[in-house]
This record gives structure tokens, C-alpha cells and sequence, in this order.
């Protein structure tokens, strides 16, 4: 549940949310690699913030998944690990449908024509921005109104995102925007159960595989 | 949510605020620390013996869950119980349910039946001698079962991390489950299991849940003028 952030928010709570805003989106574009160390000092020195904001922020990006943190020895840019992705995805991919369902009765005519203005040439770009807050899930989220539901997919899309960002070959994402194209024609014309079948094509038959593109790790990078 | 590497942490600390953690989700969980009750962390270190370090880590993994709120400078205390916030997290946890009920019981193991067979006696016990955190406990094993069934860790811990939302709920008892209706609707779900037929399990779940959908559009879900005032998300 979130913390209410009602009142003036504290400088030290918006110095740590620059951190972690500056950081999260260098993991998510792949400036920070998967795998890569991450050391206080150079983050303190880019950033030009002290520990702890730095130490706050690496802790709520390891509660996301994108940190790991082995306390007295190293922090690192969690590895894209095939397993855990597919486990991932195969969660969000639930969430979503659920959401797709159940929002579907509430479209407000104004959603359906921002629905219907998302096209894209580009697979990669139309299933990132389409599974953001500026794409058709974003329209889903917010017209629910659930507000958990919502938490949980921030908390764990970036994670998807860093993916469908580092995928080494566009294929899977290119099988994902005939399933993009019939949620929106389905939800556009109030068919929810059908809209939320394509949502669970878009992932589980396209989406998923580019787990298949991402190894397993090796003992030794443990 | 866990990290592959989240238990680490160099064993006597981790140990630490592990069982720092254990004391005070249990203690919000029976209503030995209230909710709303400020939590100073003088008090919690003269309680429970330990430092201020795994306590202000096992404050954050129970604000994570929604049993503490941290307001940084300005207060850490228990969660109020929140009508709306458990309505939303038994939704969303109906949602990974159902799933797992569909996914998992074409393939579920004899063991796993057995523990389902359990959790459903429990619930019918509970419920007859009306014994709520029983009943609570039982239900939400019952449901554990068969969603770490599936082998997907992600949607299980995803799933653990609402469980203290049913768990608090139940506490509170208000619809839409009856307390009534759990045992036969269990029933019917342990029953579909054992025929392993995923599709029927999967239905049962969701009708299960859909009154959660049903009173948050009723009681909980704001005017659309709202939501786009202050989005969700």
C-alpha cells in the first residue's frame, strides 16, 4: 500500500527520488547493464548526493528486481535471467488481463478514441510505449481506479521494460502487435472477455518468448 | 518482493530482522499492536531487545506489504485497516488465483491435493467454530498451495505479498465472502482439483472473487471526474 505523501514532501525524500529516478531510468534504457557493479561512490559522485539517499534508492530498486545487494560485498545491476523473466512475465501478463476485463465496461468514450489513436510502425516502441502509462495500459489502470493493482504494476513494469528494451531481436515483439490490435478493437467495442483473451495472447504467445532470448545464469555470476 | 539474492544478508543480521519481522507482523496481524498505533523506535528496540538497524529494515519489508506506514520526519505507524486497500489487494490477488488454479491443477501432484484436502477441512472447522484467524490462516494456506503448485515464484511471492491484506479482512469480516459460503466453496474448488480439470477450478475461483469486483465499483471506485484529476497510475 502506499506510504500516503499527503503534505510538503521532505528535501531528503525528493533527493532520494532523483537518485532513484536517475538510476532506475539508466537500468531500464540499459545505460547501466545487466550484471554491471554498481559502486556507492561513483553513484554518490554522479549523482552528487551523500550515502544514504544513494543506499535508499538502491534498496528500492532491489525491492523492483533491478538491484541485487549482498550487504559487505557487492550491488549490481540484477542479470536478465530467462527463468525469472518468463515468471515475470507470465505474472503481469495476469494482471494486465484482469485489468483489460474489468476496465472494459468503464471506458469512457474519451478512452476509446485515445485508444483508438495508438498505432505504431515500430513493434518494439508500439509494445513499450503500449505497456506503459502513456499506452493502452495506461488507459486500463487508471479507468479501474484499483489503486493496488496499479502499485504492483509499477513496481514491477520497469523490469519488464528493461527487457523488451535489451531483447537482442525484434521477432517476438513483431508476433505481439496482432494481439495489441485486436485488444483495442475488442475493448473499443466493449467486448471485455475477448479483449482480455488478447491480452493474455500478448503475452503468452508472443511477449514470453523473448525470455527464450535471454540466458540462464552461470553459477560463477551468482 | 524477494530478490534471487534477497537472503544474503550475512546470517546474524539477516536472522535479526528476520525475527524482528516475524514479531511485528504477527502482532499487527492478532491486533497486539493496533491499527493506527505509532510505532517509535525506542519502544521497538526496548521490546524486542535488538538495534535500530533490523529494526528500521523489518519496518520497511512491513510498510512494503501494507502493515506499516512510513511517513519519513513525520511518523511509522501501523496501517489502519483500510476497507478499500483490502478490497483492492483480494481483487488482485483473485486475479493470480484464478490463474494458478487454471495453470496449476491439469498437472497438480497427489501431495498437493492432500495439503488443499487440509486446508479445506481447517477452513470448515474454523468456520463452524467460528474461530476467524483460523479461518484466515487456513484459507489463505489453502490458496498458497496451489499457487506455489505452479513452480512460478514471481506470481507466488507477488501473491504472499497481499496475503496480510485477506489476512486483515478477515479480521474485519465484512462481505463479500460469507463466512458460511468459504467451506462448500473451497469444496467445490478441491473438488475440481482432484478431477485435476483446471478450467472448472479456474471458474469456481473467480466467482469466488467476483463480489470483491462487484463492491469496489459500488462502495470504493471514484467518479470518473476524479480518476482523471488524480490518476492511479
Amino acid at each position: 500500500m502506499p506510504v500516503p505523501v499527503t503534505g510538503a514532501a521532505s528535501p531528503r525524500r525528493l533527493i532520494r527520488d532523483e537518485v532513484f529516478l536517475r538510476l532506475l531510468d539508466a537500468i531500464v534504457d540499459g545505460d547501466l547493464l545487466p550484471g554491471e557493479q554498481l559502486y556507492d561512490a561513483e553513484i554518490e559522485r554522479w549523482v552528487g548526493v551523500s550515502r544514504t539517499p544513494v543506499r535508499e534508492a538502491l534498496n528500492q530498486l532491489a525491492a523492483m528486481g533491478l538491484v541485487e545487494i549482498l550487504p559487505q560485498r557487492r550491488t549490481r545491476v540484477t542479470p536478465i535471467e530467462s527463468r525469472r523473466l518468463r515468471e515475470l512475465l507470465t505474472t503481469v501478463g495476469v494482471l494486465v488481463a484482469g485489468v483489460v476485463r474489468d476496465a472494459t465496461p468503464l471506458l469512457t468514450e474519451g478512452d476509446r478514441e485515445t485508444l483508438r489513436s495508438f498505432a505504431s510502425a515500430d513493434a518494439s516502441e508500439a509494445v513499450r510505449t503500449g505497456l506503459s502509462a502513456d499506452g493502452f495500459l495506461g488507459v486500463f489502470v487508471r479507468r479501474l481506479d484499483n489503486a493496488t493493482v496499479a502499485r504492483l504494476l509499477k513496481r514491477h513494469l520497469p523490469e519488464v521494460q528493461r527487457a523488451l528494451k535489451a531483447v537482442p531481436s525484434s521477432a517476438p515483439l513483431e508476433k505481439a502487435l496482432p494481439s495489441i490490435k485486436a485488444l483495442i478493437d475488442a475493448a473499443v467495442a466493449g467486448k471485455a472477455d475477448k479483449a482480455a483473451r488478447a491480452a493474455g495472447d500478448l503475452f503468452d504467445k508472443s511477449i514470453v518468448s523473448i525470455a527464450d532470448e535471454f540466458g540462464t545464469p552461470s553459477k560463477e555470476a551468482r | 518482493m524477494p530478490l534471487p539474492v534477497s537472503d544474503t544478508a550475512p546470517v546474524e543480521r539477516r536472522l535479526l530482522r528476520d525475527v524482528v519481522y516475524n514479531r511485528l507482523y504477527e502482532g499487527i496481524l492478532d491486533g497486539t499492536l493496533e491499527p493506527g498505533e505509532t510505532l517509535l523506535d525506542e519502544k521497538l528496540t526496548a521490546w524486542l531487545g535488538v538495534s535500530r538497524t533490523p529494526i528500521r529494515e523489518a519496518l520497511m519489508k512491513l510498510a512494503d506489504i501494507g502493515l506499516v506506514e512510513m511517513a519519513p520526519n513525520r511518523y511509522t505507524r501501523v496501517a489502519p485497516i483500510d476497507l478499500k486497500a483490502i478490497d483492492e489487494a483480494i481483487y488482485t490477488t483473485g486475479l493470480l488465483h484464478e490463474h494458478a488454479a487454471r495453470a496449476n491443477v491439469p498437472e497438480l501432484e497427489n501431495a498437493v491435493v492432500t495439503r488443499l484436502d487440509k486446508a479445506q477441512k481447517e477452513v470448515k472447522k474454523a468456520a463452524k467454530a467460528r474461530d476467524l484467524p483460523a479461518l484466515g490462516r487456513a484459507f489463505n494456506d489453502f490458496f498458497l498451495e496451489l499457487t506455489r503448485a505452479g513452480g512460478n515464484d514471481v506470481l507466488a511471492s507477488v501473491s504472499d505479498g497481499l496475503s496480510p491484506q485477506l489476512l486483515r479482512y478477515i479480521s474485519v469480516w465484512e462481505t463479500p465472502f460469507g463466512i458460511d459460503d468459504l467451506p462448500g466453496a473451497l469444496a467445490g474448488i478441491l473438488a475440481a482439483a482432484k478431477d485435476r480439470d483446471g478450467a472448472k477450478a479456474g471458474d469456481l475461483v473467480k466467482e469466488l472473487y467476483a463480489g470483491t469486483l462487484t463492491q469496489f465499483l459500488e462502495d470504493y471506485r471514484r467518479r470518473d471526474a476524479d480518476i482523471t484529476k488524480t490518476p492511479v497510475f
